[in-house]
């Protein structure tokens, strides 16, 4: 491991460098900073100097050929450019990489730093910059590297030395023999010399041509000399940075967070003594507690502050980034930072930076266009990065925009449906924003080719998560072909959070207010307002809007026994609305108490799975309270109540828009037995719930009193021979329980099916197969969400009924004969009622053929009702084949269908049907049935 | 460190003398390495955990920080305290506070290695499991706790 020397080292070179990158692409925006050159060239300075006391050997040459550079720029004699800030750049970038193995390893790795130091020196000087390189190798081996100037090199070179020459050179070690050979060679060349030192502008003379012979110790003399002035200004620069920082104190960060839980703990029991102090008439305990309030507060505040560090510190290496992409890539971007001193706690600038280099790359990447893109658009060649940091409402919020080539929604769209992101009836209902949003999901990258900079779709969700991890949000705001904004908005903390404190059966909870969407009393006694209760679920009405209540106590499992009087609000149910990353849901509490700041603190290792509490905090009263998670505990209570209300939200406005003939609603039961079994919708009037005690006997006959009509309440176990207690004999047993009840509508009858839980409702189309069917009163199974259920076949249970044989036998009138074509066994069997109950008699056919074949031998019907998508043979060609037999007497037939558009009824026509009507719309078919049996 | 490593097997090997806190639940006498005890505390104010694992009684504020209370009856199986009273052996784990809820405190002894015997058959595998060692002391049996296992049992 490395000394502590070492470590210090390495920790002053690398903030040294990184803000050297930083001053430098500042100083090239603006060349005639003065004070920006001196600064970039004392921190080199100190750089080689150190670099050379420790003994790094690599990093010394080069950081002195920077530094070498910078003082002929500061001084005047050359002139910057971009690509001498480029070769600055890559030369810290080298001395960065050589601070890392030191870092890693101890030691500098092996590197050839002539590369780079050739290329300084061709700034340096233009010609030749070779020899200087090498000669300038063998000055700071000889002499004390403070004293080796590039500059006096010059004199021995000129500008007819060759490459080979040069090689030769570097192969020497004598100093003296470099220079004499040289020297001789030079003597030819000197005017070209002297031209090059009249170029620089030097304080020193240094030696003339001609004394060259004599020069090592004139060299040498003059070179102390240098040696002794440039110790003087850099010793003066020394001061300066020294005074610069004896104000800083460099602190461990973990020293400042454990600052900031001590004061925390004492935040918390400066509430207590507060609190305790409110309560008790003592005016000098009083005085002397709000005393205590003011410089806790202040100590607070000031603590927070340590952590707060200026967002310029994140923010200004961006200009490199920019600079660097923007070039590679041979667009022009200007980068503007607006706001750098918006502070920010340390450990939430840490978890930004990534997240905002992302954001970042982003709009060089995709956002700017090629500056002839910008020119054929009628925009400036040099496109506009802003980035803009300021406070709002309690919050920091960082935005980048960029004036480039803005999200393209309909690319977006199009990938996300090429990936699967999204599905196209998804995609029909988003909005624009909603589109934009797609990229943050995971997956996801336009990028027709995607590049190294920005990543393969990792980074917008990841960027999303990380700043949502750290308590934050990121929106868009993009116009095609103007450009993008991206907004992020960070809390200034994360400890201390201000929190809803809420009561229930006695036990206390804290709600961070960024989970809180709104507050919501509702009278209890009030219908319209309150919760609406859809089988396992309860539900809400917020302003329209549908949202699933959950009951802290029920989810919880809290011990409802100990609600504590005081807190319960009679009459009046308290709702919690909070938000869940996009999830509205409502939490019901016994009372709502205050809003606090709380000090967060975290839960021991093993109750951190209990993914519904964020952590726990200390009351004003010393109590322990535990901090809920509005994302947790959603997860935790939904278990898939929300999405059921979702479903079922979607399911009933499809089967009202899509239905087709086959799909069925049923109600999902279960009955004693424990099995879950399904009832025809269509069939139920009514969801009752009687107590057991309200159940009487006719005889054998259980009835219940519905209204002022005794109903018969059926036993379904019993009928069906199923295994289990059957829910009447349980009522038996239990005179105070509920039981649920199924009220069914049999021509015109009511009756009632005692289940043991109503459960569901379910759409489906799928088949009923009733293969299965085992035994009488079943129609058949059904296959519903990967579970089989049970189809009840309601007629034939009350058919083998005492009561219902008389209600079932229909009425003997006889209006009129009805040929009934229809595949599905249930509507066959309740259209058949229905038509029955109405006077008719129906003989039922299973599809076309079947029809077609009835016919052939019955031909006295007054009316054919046929559906039409049947197997076999569909309606539409039952029709037609009724029309070529060119009958006269054939009865008319009407088609019948779940839904019908008018291009249905075009098609019916055409067929050879008299009309198409709604199968479910009973008054029309009666009306229509009237119009033809007159 | 001067604990005594011990196996939870038959094979004992100690190493030098160790300082225990000893502890009595209901009939029976523990003991844990006293550098592991932060603070004996009385009773305190619970805070319940809703759906927490059965052993963690709930939260305790000790001065402005959360300590995590653990019944030990519950986690060796025994049933629950018909006591009011009990006491708490504060201790620490990786950055969190732990309480560990027993019936009574006793003195802090000091142990010699040839005290330590072989883990008896007839102890409750429940218990088992987060044995560091037994040994006798005036012909009692003190069964020596892993703390680490303790704290962090996986509950069943």
């Amino acid at each position: 491991m490395n000394s502590p020397i070492i470590q210090e080292f390495l920790l002053e070179s690398f903030e040294n460098l990184s803000s050297i990158s930083t001053e430098l692409t500042t100083y090239e925006k603006n060349p005639s900073d003065k004070e920006l050159v001196n600064s970039i060239f004392r921190k080199v300075h100190t750089l080689k100097g150190s670099a050379g006391f420790l003994g790094f050997q690599k990093l010394q040459e080069v950081t002195h050929c920077a530094e070498t550079l910078l003082d002929l720029i500061r001084e005047g004699s050359i002139s910057i450019n971009s690509e001498m800030i480029d070769v600055l750049l890559e030369t810290f970038d080298i001395c960065i990489k050589l601070l890392k193995s030191v870092e890693d390893h101890g030691a500098e790795m092996s590197y050839d730093s002539s590369i780079i130091k050739n290329k300084l020196n061709y700034f340096i000087n233009p010609s030749s910059s070779n020899q200087t390189q090498a000669l300038t190798q063998e000055n700071s081996t000889k002499i004390d590297e403070r004293v080796s100037q590039v500059r006096e090199i010059p004199m021995l070179k000129t500008e007819r030395f060759s490459r080979e020459q040069v090689n030769d050179v570097k192969k020497e070690d004598k100093f003296e023999n470099i220079i004499l050979d040289k020297i001789g060679k030079i003597e030819d060349k000197k005017i070209s010399i002297e031209v090059k030192m009249e170029n620089k502008k030097d304080s020193l003379e240094v030696a003339k041509v001609e004394n060259i012979k004599h020069e090592n110790s004139i060299v040498e003399e003059k070179t102390i000399k240098i040696a002794t002035v440039q110790d003087e200004n850099s010793d003066s620069s020394m001061n300066k940075s020294n005074n610069v920082a004896d104000s800083v104190v460099r602190v461990n960060v973990q020293l400042l967070d454990k600052i900031m839980n001590v004061v925390g703990e004492l935040v918390l029991n400066r509430n207590q003594i507060l609190q305790y102090a409110n309560s008790v008439n003592a005016t000098e305990l009083n005085r002397l507690s709000q005393q205590l309030n003011i410089i806790t507060s202040e100590l607070q505040g000031d603590i927070m502050t340590t952590r707060m560090q200026p967002v310029g510190s994140v923010l200004s290496k961006f200009e490199r980034i920019v600079r660097d992409l923007a070039r590679s890539q041979n667009k022009k971007i200007k980068l503007e930072i607006i706001g750098k001193d918006t502070e920010l706690d340390k450990t939430l600038l840490e978890a930004i930076r990534d997240p905002l280099t992302h954001l970042i790359r982003n709009s060089v990447d995709h956002g700017v266009e090629l500056p002839e893109t910008r020119r054929a658009r009628g925009k400036n060649e040099e496109g506009k990065i802003i980035i803009r940091s300021y406070h709002e409402g309690g919050q920091v919020s960082i935005e980048i925009k960029d004036d480039g080539n803005g999200i393209d929604s309909q690319k977006v769209l199009a990938k996300a449906l090429q990936k699967g992101i999204v599905s196209a009836e998804q995609a029909k209902a988003m909005s624009t924003k909603q589109i934009q949003n797609i990229i943050f999901m995971p997956g996801f990258s336009t990028a027709d080719q995607v590049t190294n900079i920005s990543g393969r779709g990792v980074g917008m969700d990841v960027v999303k998560s990380n700043i949502e991890k750290i308590g934050g949000t990121v929106d868009i705001q993009s116009n095609l072909g103007e450009g993008t904004t991206f907004k992020l908005k960070i809390p200034l903390t994360l400890a201390i959070v201000p929190a809803l404190v809420v009561l229930d059966k006695g036990e206390t909870f804290a709600i961070p207010q960024i989970s809180l969407v709104e507050l919501v009393r509702l009278d209890a006694s009030n219908e319209q307002n309150t919760i609406e209760k859809l089988y396992d679920s309860e539900f809400f009405r917020l302003r329209g809007d549908l949202i699933p209540i959950f009951r802290l106590s029920d989810t919880l499992r809290l011990d409802k026994s100990k609600s504590v009087i005081d807190e319960i609000d009679d009459g009046f149910i308290n709702v919690v609305v909070l938000n869940a990353e996009g999830r509205i849901y409502g939490v019901v509490v016994d009372s709502i108490s205050d809003t606090e700041e709380i000090v967060v603190k975290p839960l021991s290792p093993e109750l951190k799975t209990l993914s519904f509490f964020a952590g726990a905090t200390i009351m004003g009263d010393g109590k322990v309270a535990l901090i809920l998670d509005a994302l947790g505990f959603y997860n935790f209570a939904d278990k898939g109540h929300g999405h059921k209300l979702e479903k079922m939200n979607q399911d009933l406005s499809s089967t009202l828009e899509n239905s087709t003939g086959d799909s069925q609603e049923l109600l999902i039961c279960e009955l004693g037995d424990h099995r879950s079994y399904a009832i025809p919708l269509i069939l139920v009037n009514r969801l009752e719930e009687f107590k057991a005690s309200q159940i009487e006997w006719t005889g054998d006959q259980a009835v219940v009193k519905y209204g002022d009509y005794p109903m018969p309440l059926i036993n379904v176990e019993d009928v069906l021979h199923l295994k289990g207690v059957s829910v009447l004999e349980k009522a038996h047993l239990d005179k105070e329980a509920l039981i649920p009840c199924v009220v069914v509508k049999i021509r015109g009858h009511l009756f009632g099916f005692l289940v043991s839980e109503i459960r569901d409702i379910a759409v489906t189309n799928s088949e009923i197969h009733s293969e299965s069917v085992d035994r009488k009163g079943l129609l058949g199974t059904i296959f519903l969400n990967d579970r089989t259920i049970t189809m009840l076949d309601v007629h034939s249970i009350l058919e083998d009924l005492k009561i219902g044989k008389s209600v079932v036998t229909f009425k003997t009138k006889n209006k009129g004969r009805i040929l009934l074509v229809e595949d599905s066994p249930l509507f066959r069997k309740v259209q058949t009622e229905f038509l029955e109950e109405n006077g008719y008699e129906v003989i039922t056919a299973n599809h076309g053929k079947n029809a077609l074949d009835i016919l052939q031998s019955d031909k006295k019907f007054n009316l054919i009702i046929s559906d039409l998508e049947m197997p076999v043979m569909d309606g539409w060609s039952f029709a037609e084949e009724c029309t070529k037999s060119k009958d006269s007497n054939l009865a008319p037939i009407i088609a019948v269908s779940a839904k019908v558009t008018p291009k249905d009824r075009e098609k019916s026509k055409l067929s050879g049907f008299k009309e198409h009507l709604e199968k479910l719309n009973k008054e029309e078919l009666l009306k229509s049935i009237l119009s033809y049996i007159a | 460190m001067n604990e005594a490593e011990v196996l939870i097997d038959d094979t004992v090997t100690v190493e030098a003398i160790s300082q225990l806190c000893g502890f009595r639940i209901e009939k029976d006498f523990y003991a844990i390495s006293v550098l592991d005890v932060q603070e004996v505390i009385r009773k305190q104010d619970l805070t319940i955990i809703p759906c927490a694992p059965g052993h963690i009684k709930g939260l305790i504020n000790l001065r402005g920080q959360i300590v995590t209370a653990l019944s030990l009856r519950n986690l060796f199986g025994l049933p629950e305290s018909q006591n009011e009273t009990y006491m708490n052996i504060i201790v620490k784990s990786e950055e969190s506070l732990y309480a560990l809820m027993v019936d009574e405190i006793l003195d802090v002894m000091d142990v010699e290695q040839f005290r330590y015997e072989k883990t008896p058959d007839n102890l409750d595998d429940r218990v088992r499991q987060y044995i560091s060692g037994v040994f006798k002391l005036d012909g009692k049996l003190l069964i020596k706790l892993n703390l680490d296992k303790v704290l962090k049992q996986e509950d069943k």
